[in-house]
């Protein structure tokens, strides 16, 4: 049985704010929504508590939920989405008012402490539908009709977005393999 | 290019999907479970606030019509200060509408006797309120209660003309069972009947005179006939051992300047009272 699949048969049971419900949805979901949350944000804690944001807002939400699993997975991982962008422009004017001068795309995002730091440093220099896109195919492992339920595309454009952001991850990746580490790992 | 692309995801993999370890997902779900628990209670919250909102109008409005002796009368007192806030008459119209209340009930004459004074002594003590008096005809008022005690023989309503007599000076609900004075009696009222001379069914009509002003209750109750008479300068209480059906009656009216008779007459079953002014 596919994701959606578990989800429609999870979703009386979630909508009834059963706790058994919300112990599968985690088994099922959480480790996707923390990879996908940490390659926007760059940092696993900060993803960690991004998703507990969402799985608490999902509560709210649920009684009044009418969908099925695909539009549960889209809620979810639309809300995470959100929540990760919203991180990002306060990180980002936090960043200003700090240094007073406009930063380039990679500092508002903690590189450090991340097991790989070329990968974030290269996931922070594209753009933010490159990145959502990429990370939910290959790290969320969602299909193409679901990423574009979720950003609102269609599946060409998903499929697209996600070639040109591989693309240019490979190109970012290889540039930084060549070079030598700046931040180093650190785990 | 299947290889980079393999390498590329194997890469994203590693960095980003790592299992979620036990505490991670024990603190999510105590989350979930704390905000399904804080709505629930502030739901709870809600849900008692809006029955109470909706409540507490409801059984108001629902004590509006209530008298002494119903369940909802206390809510009626109790909301009343708030309410003669905003309608100072408030108190004086509700004590005025329980009389007719009761009296419509037929209402025992004692809860009528005690609605009546406290009638009377509110409009008696609100006749100096200005506020009151521009927003409401006492006089009308007066003359609402005068007919609710009259349909209840509480007071001798038979003259039209009286509407414009004083505010009757009612008499306490629980009369005094003092000896009588006989130095202070009425010189035409009768003697106490002892309990031989218990009324029969075709007894003859008992008579006696009040010759000045003041208030009479004739009692009539299982325990006997008990008359008291109170006016300014002095009360007497006349009482029999008379045995008769448990009813009691109470009346109290003023007639300056008249001299009033009053025939008490036990017909067994009934004990009527007849008020003839000379």
């Amino acid at each position: 049985m596919d994701d959606a699949g578990r989800l429609d048969r999870l979703v009386p049971r979630l909508r009834k704010l059963d706790q058994t419900a919300f112990g599968e949805l985690h088994d099922l979901l959480a480790t996707r929504m923390i990879g996908f949350a940490a390659g926007q944000l760059g940092s696993r804690h900060a993803a960690e508590d991004a998703v507990q944001d969402v799985l608490v807002e999902l509560t709210r939400h649920l009684p009044r939920f009418r969908g099925d699993g695909r539009a549960l997975l889209a809620w979810v991982f639309t809300a995470l989405r959100n929540r990760c962008t919203d991180q990002h422009r306060r990180r980002r004017r936090r960043h200003e008012d700090l240094h007073a001068e406009v930063p380039d795309a990679t500092t508002s995002m903690p590189v450090h402490h991340h097991p790989d730091p070329d990968l974030a440093h290269a996931l922070a220099q594209l753009t933010e539908a490159q990145r959502v896109a990429v990370l939910l195919r290959r790290v969320s492992g969602l299909g193409g009709d679901e990423v574009a339920d979720i950003m609102g595309l269609e599946r060409t454009a998903v499929y697209a977005l996600c070639a040109r952001a591989e693309e240019r991850l490979r190109a970012l990746l290889a540039t930084s393999d060549l070079a030598p580490r700046s931040g180093g790992e650190t785990g | 290019m299947s290889d980079e692309r393999d390498g590329l995801d194997g890469r994203l993999r590693t960095a980003l999907t790592t299992d979620v370890t036990t505490d991670v997902r024990r603190r999510h779900l105590s989350a979930m479970q704390a905000a399904v628990e804080g709505r629930r209670r502030t739901k709870r919250a809600v849900t008692a606030l809006v029955a109470a909102c909706l409540l507490v109008p409801g059984v108001a409005v629902a004590a509006e019509g209530s008298a002494p002796g119903d369940t909802l009368y206390p809510v009626k007192r109790w909301a009343e200060p708030v309410r003669t806030l905003v309608h100072p008459e408030v108190r004086l119209v509700h004590r005025v509408e329980e009389v007719e209340i009761l009296v419509a009930r037929r209402a025992p004459s004692e809860r009528l006797q005690r609605a009546l004074s406290d009638a009377a002594r509110e409009l008696e003590g609100r006749r100096g309120n200005d506020r009151i008096r521009t927003r409401i005809d006492l006089q009308r008022l007066q003359r609402r209660l005068e007919a609710a005690a009259a349909a209840a023989g509480l007071l001798d309503d038979t003259d039209p003309g009286e509407h414009n007599r004083p505010t009757p000076q009612l008499t306490d609900p629980e009369p005094t069972t003092t000896p009588a004075r006989p130095a202070e009696r009425s010189p035409t009222t009768p003697p106490a009947p002892t309990a031989d001379q218990a009324p029969a069914a075709d007894a003859e009509p008992r008579e006696f005179t009040i010759d000045d002003v003041g208030n009479i209750t004739v009692m009539v109750s299982a325990d006997g006939v008990r008359l008291r008479h109170v006016t300014a300068e002095r009360s007497w209480t006349w009482r029999s051992d008379t045995r008769g059906e448990p009813r009691e009656i109470l009346i109290a009216f003023v007639q300056p300047d008249r001299t009033i008779r009053a025939t008490i007459r036990f017909d067994g079953r009934d004990a009527v009272l007849i008020l003839d002014r000379r």
